[in-house]
């Protein structure tokens, strides 16, 4: 609490001048989300996750839940998606929380680039570092079962796009959150609240296509989220008309397509 | 003195009950300048605003004829701005050379060869080429502030704002660092806030004191250690006129206040120039 009061004073001084200019440079962006990818990467957190993930269905899956070496392919790949998954949410929120954290918004507050520009690049980060990263495993999962005879009807390229966007959808509410609320519990919130409140079985994220639900929809919802949570960091730089209208819009746009998606007598 | 980089009217900022600054006035030219002052005189706050990162409550100032109230001035000073805080904090999963690079892209320096060669080359000035592959969060203490150092360096800024810049730093450092500073000042300004007069002696062409947000002295080194001529004396035990003294190495007291007139007189220093301002003005306050 202290140190989180700490952050809020130290932003408050260092955001006593505003920025000159609320529109980041191209390059500076591309030049940041380089870093971001690779620290968002390399992260402990992220590593840790996706190890995690791997090593918790690889074990459960060596106890003998499934001898089926195929099914055991679809268990590991399913362990690398969660670990990822989580992993992008609890990275994504540390990389955003960086500035704060270490207290050099002072400093940066001096430079000419202004914070928009370290919360786009954390995003840009996001879709270079933990979207390139989850469209591979997302291509080698879908490649894999698809090549195999006994898994190929488990290949399904819906699920495949929903991972990817998943966990850029759970990557920008984990730089969201990030801003607006500058605790490094953040992150980890975000997950028990999805994992353990239910909101998950609410609001499908992944989801089968031949589950009924509305795929088009499905996901337009995914890209709604990214819009919204994307927009709502870059409010918390800068509150402006113009930025409070596009992250009413997508999220309004988020909850048309998430009632708009559920197939007929729900999911 | 040349045309002014920095010119500060009149300049008030209040802090809740606290007044920070109350109508500081003065002019700076390029060179270094330094600022002296007990804690608490305002001298960060100050700073703050040449760093563009604080605006005054009232009163008026330019930096590099620009204003920086001005959203498009502001801008043109941060890319000729190189700021060292006094608390720099630092991305301490970084390395120096990462960190010094982040820095370098929110200056706007985004070609990647070039600016891969300017952090080398500010990391090369402050002595850290050997421990730039080194996380941030193994550095020491004063590797930190030479990392802090480096950053406020990028780019060969016209305007350099150092907040205590040597403060923790050991005496070959801190040579360094003059060395450092001094060779990049003819057409340049250096603003440096420290509580080391050793410094400022060496370095500085101008030196203003503050107090209680006030400027309590503008003028040369050479003109703050004149405030003391005739005041400072060795005798053999503490003197009774004396506002301070202590015992040197030889065993004589150096004492500084207002010398009886049979006192051993010796040469002043710019630190016994600074002590005898600042303590003249704490001893009139406290007689009022």
């Amino acid at each position: 609490m202290a140190a989180s009061l700490r952050t809020t004073i130290d932003e408050a001084r260092a955001s006593a001048v505003p920025s000159s200019t609320s529109m980041p440079r191209g390059s500076v962006v591309l030049a940041l989300a380089r870093i971001e990818a690779r620290q968002m990467l390399r992260h402990p957190a992220f590593l840790f996750t996706v190890a995690f993930g791997l090593l918790l269905i690889r074990g459960a899956v060596g106890m003998g839940i499934d001898d089926d070496p195929m099914k055991n392919l679809i268990w590991l790949i399913g362990g690398l998606a969660i670990g990822s998954l989580i992993g992008g949410v609890i990275t994504a929120n540390v990389a955003a929380l960086r500035a704060r954290r270490d207290h050099v918004l002072e400093l940066f507050g001096s430079l000419p680039s202004p914070p928009e520009a370290r919360t786009a690049g954390a995003l840009a980060g996001l879709v270079l570092g933990l979207g390139s990263a989850s469209l591979v495993i997302g291509a080698i999962a879908w490649i894999a079962l698809e090549r195999i005879e006994d898994t190929a009807a488990e290949a399904d390229l819906f699920l495949a796009v929903q991972y990817v966007l998943s966990v850029l959808a759970l990557g920008a509410i984990g730089v969201a959150v990030a801003r607006w609320i500058p605790t490094v519990l953040g992150g980890p919130l975000v997950v028990i609240a999805h994992v353990f409140t239910g909101m998950i079985w609410i609001v499908p994220w992944i989801a089968p296509s031949d589950s009924g639900i509305g795929v088009a929809w499905h996901l337009s919802y995914l890209l709604a989220v990214i819009a919204a949570f994307s927009a709502a960091a870059f409010l918390r730089d800068r509150r402006t008309i113009a930025r409070g209208i596009v992250t009413a819009s997508a999220f309004v746009l988020a909850v048309v397509a998430a009632v708009q998606q559920t197939p007929p007598g729900g999911y | 003195m040349s045309a002014p980089t920095v010119e500060i009217h009149d300049v008030r900022k209040r802090f809740g009950r606290t007044t920070a600054l109350q109508g500081v006035t003065f002019d700076v030219a390029a060179g270094i300048t330094g600022l002296l002052g007990p804690n608490g005189a305002g001298k960060t706050t100050l700073l703050r605003m040449m760093a563009t990162v604080l605006a005054p409550d009232d009163g008026r100032l330019r930096l590099l004829s620009w204003d920086p109230q001005v959203a498009d001035e502001r801008l043109a000073i941060r890319r000729r701005l190189g700021y060292m805080p006094q608390e720099p904090g630092f991305h301490r999963s970084f390395t120096a050379f990462e960190f010094v690079d982040y820095v370098a892209i929110l200056k706007e320096m985004t070609e990647r060869r070039a600016r891969h060669d300017e952090v080398r080359r500010v990391l090369d000035l402050v002595g850290l080429e050997g421990v730039s592959g080194r996380k941030i969060k193994a550095l020491s203490g004063g590797m930190r502030r030479r990392v802090a150092l480096a950053q406020s360096l990028l780019g060969d800024p016209d305007l350099l704002v150092l907040d205590e810049p040597t403060a923790g730093l050991d005496p070959e450092q801190r040579l360094r660092f003059r060395e450092l500073v001094s060779d990049r000042t003819a057409d340049r300004t250096v603003i440096l806030s420290t509580h080391q007069t050793e410094d400022v002696a060496a370095l500085c062409q101008r030196v203003i004191v503050m107090l209680d947000g006030q400027v309590l002295f503008e003028g040369t080194p050479r003109e703050l250690t004149q405030v003391a001529d005739g005041r400072v004396w060795l005798a053999d035990d503490r003197a009774a006129g004396a506002r301070l003294s202590w015992r040197t190495a030889d065993g004589a007291h150096r004492n500084i206040g207002e010398a009886p007139s049979d006192a051993d007189l010796v040469a002043p220093t710019l630190e016994d120039g600074y002590l005898l301002l600042v303590g003249d003005r704490a001893f009139a306050e406290e007689a009022a």
